[in-house]
């Protein structure tokens, strides 16, 4: 047997290391656009029951609530809350989860853009617990306010809510899920909830007709393409500091105010780029995002990245 | 002869103004009643009040809707409606013990075809048919059904079995109110 000096073992064993270290890492390098290396991630996705704590999760995953919120902040939540069907509205426990970060950060004020009520917060299993969390929630009473979108290509005005206009920093967080006309919604077209209903009806009317009509609004409805646009125009107006989704349990069909089918997929989403998010989110309603019109829109808008090989996505 | 023909008239000319002062509080009233009977005041006939619903309790009065204002409440929801020929709608929620919400919706359509138009289009797969109604579908969580120009959806806060059997037992009660209905 042939003998092997001191160097030649170090060798041998970094060689030997560096070959296992690399069948440790090649799976990572050919696994889809999933990854779970180390590093502030561009989208998290955090699976389980927990949904409090699997918001903290998420949030953590992409650097922190610190690296979004500053100290003094007024800030603005934006929740898909007006439904209240099974998997039609963002769980409450996920805003308060949101919440509870933003305030923790050093947050001066958390306002509700959707002024959530009682009975919204009542459907949280943490209602009783975090009474004092819920009750340093504000109302937005800021009124709608007309804003120029220099660079939309359909929509160059739009009324919105003057706190997503005011606030230092607002925060999007939708429930996914399916939409009788434009297949899904998720974070680009949450972003309605803060125009105007006369400013929305114009969205699915086309800007030709009479705010309201209601002949109007059947015939023209069916121009998806127009109202894909509108959405992605008004995402022009602000970018959200953060979006968190809701995917724990949504209607598949029916939506936006269902009854429908529901999937339980127990998970919550983080992430900054819209675009990506509802790229990203498309998969769980079986979608492709290369032809959802809305996304396809808003990527040319450039609002985000439409190619999800491009960023670091980490589910846990 | 002459005369008297000149003269009634009059009559009926001078006594009008006062006619309609001594009535005018009565028209008025009439008139309320009319406008509040139109806006879905004769959907309220077809809720349930039967108390073998036993602890499910309606939560406040019923929200009504007519034409566009449906938009308003449902938002994107409410277009696949009005393509239906959508005339009226009325909300009731109930809560049972344990305060899980149901939620009731009849939507008045045009015509029974059109009922069957936005059933068709809502209706899921794989539920259980209802034995009551024209046609109807019981899921997990909620149920859909339509008897003549009535589209009904009934949606419960879960999937348990209490729940499935109070959805059914005010479908029932729905169906049988619409029966009746002159």
């Amino acid at each position: 047997m042939k003998k092997i000096d001191r160097r030649q073992f170090i060798k041998t064993g970094i060689r030997a290391g560096a070959a296992i270290g690399s069948l440790a890492v090649l799976p990572q390098l050919f696994a889809n656009e999933l990854s779970s290396d180390a590093g502030v991630s561009d989208i998290a996705i955090v699976n389980g029951a927990d949904y409090f704590n699997n918001t903290h999760e998420a949030i953590r995953q992409l650097g922190g609530i610190e690296k979004f919120i500053s100290n003094g902040d007024k800030v603005g939540l934006l929740a898909n809350s007006v439904y209240k069907k099974p998997g039609a509205y963002t769980r409450p426990d996920i805003v308060l989860a949101v919440a509870h970060l933003c305030l923790e950060a050093g947050a001066s004020q958390v306002y509700c853009l959707k002024n959530e009520s009682e009975k919204y917060w009542r459907r949280s299993p943490l209602f009783d617990t975090h009474q004092k969390l819920i009750s340093q929630l504000k109302e937005d009473n800021t009124d709608h306010r007309m804003v120029d979108i220099p660079h939309g290509k359909v929509l160059k005005e739009a009324k919105v809510l003057g706190g997503f206009l005011e606030y230092d920093k607002v925060i999007n967080i939708p429930i996914v899920k399916n939409h009788g006309e434009i297949r899904m919604t998720c974070t680009l077209k949450n972003t309605m909830g803060v125009s105007a209903f006369s400013t929305n009806v114009q969205f699915h009317t086309g800007p030709n007709v009479i705010t309201g009509a209601v002949k109007a609004l059947i015939d023209n409805y069916h121009d998806k393409e127009y109202l894909a646009q509108c959405i992605a125009d008004l995402n022009l107006v602000r970018k959200f500091d953060l979006c968190v989704v809701d995917a724990t349990e949504f209607i598949t069909t029916n939506g936006p105010s269902g009854p429908g089918n529901l999937s339980r997929l127990n998970k919550v989403v983080a992430g900054t780029d819209r675009v990506a998010v509802d790229a990203f989110c498309c998969r769980y309603l079986s979608l492709k995002p290369e032809k959802e019109l809305m996304i396809k829109k808003s990527y040319e808008n450039k609002l985000g990245e439409i190619n999800l090989k491009k960023l670091n996505i980490r589910e846990i | 002869m002459k005369t008297y023909l000149l003269k009634y008239p009059r009559r009926i000319d001078q006594q009008l103004p006062h006619f309609l002062k001594r009535f005018s509080f009565f028209f008025i009233v009439l008139f309320a009643c009319a406008i509040g009977n139109s806006k879905a005041g004769g959907l309220s006939e077809i809720l349930p009040v039967d108390p073998t619903l036993g602890d499910v309790k309606p939560v406040g009065g019923p929200q009504k809707v007519e034409g566009k204002e449906l938009f308003e409440l449902i938002n994107g929801g409410a277009v696949i409606f009005l393509q239906h020929n959508f005339k009226r709608a009325l909300f009731q929620e109930y809560v049972m013990q344990g305060g899980k919400s149901i939620n009731l919706e009849i939507y008045q359509m045009a015509s029974a075809r059109d009922a069957k138009g936005i059933y068709t289009v809502k209706k899921g797969k794989d539920g259980a048919i209802l034995v009551f109604g024209q046609e109807g579908l019981l899921f997990d969580y909620y149920c859909m059904l339509y008897q003549g120009p009535y589209f009904i959806s009934i949606t419960g806060a879960d999937s348990t079995d209490a729940v499935r059997k109070v959805l059914t037992s005010i479908a029932r009660q729905v169906v049988d109110n619409i029966k009746i209905m002159p």
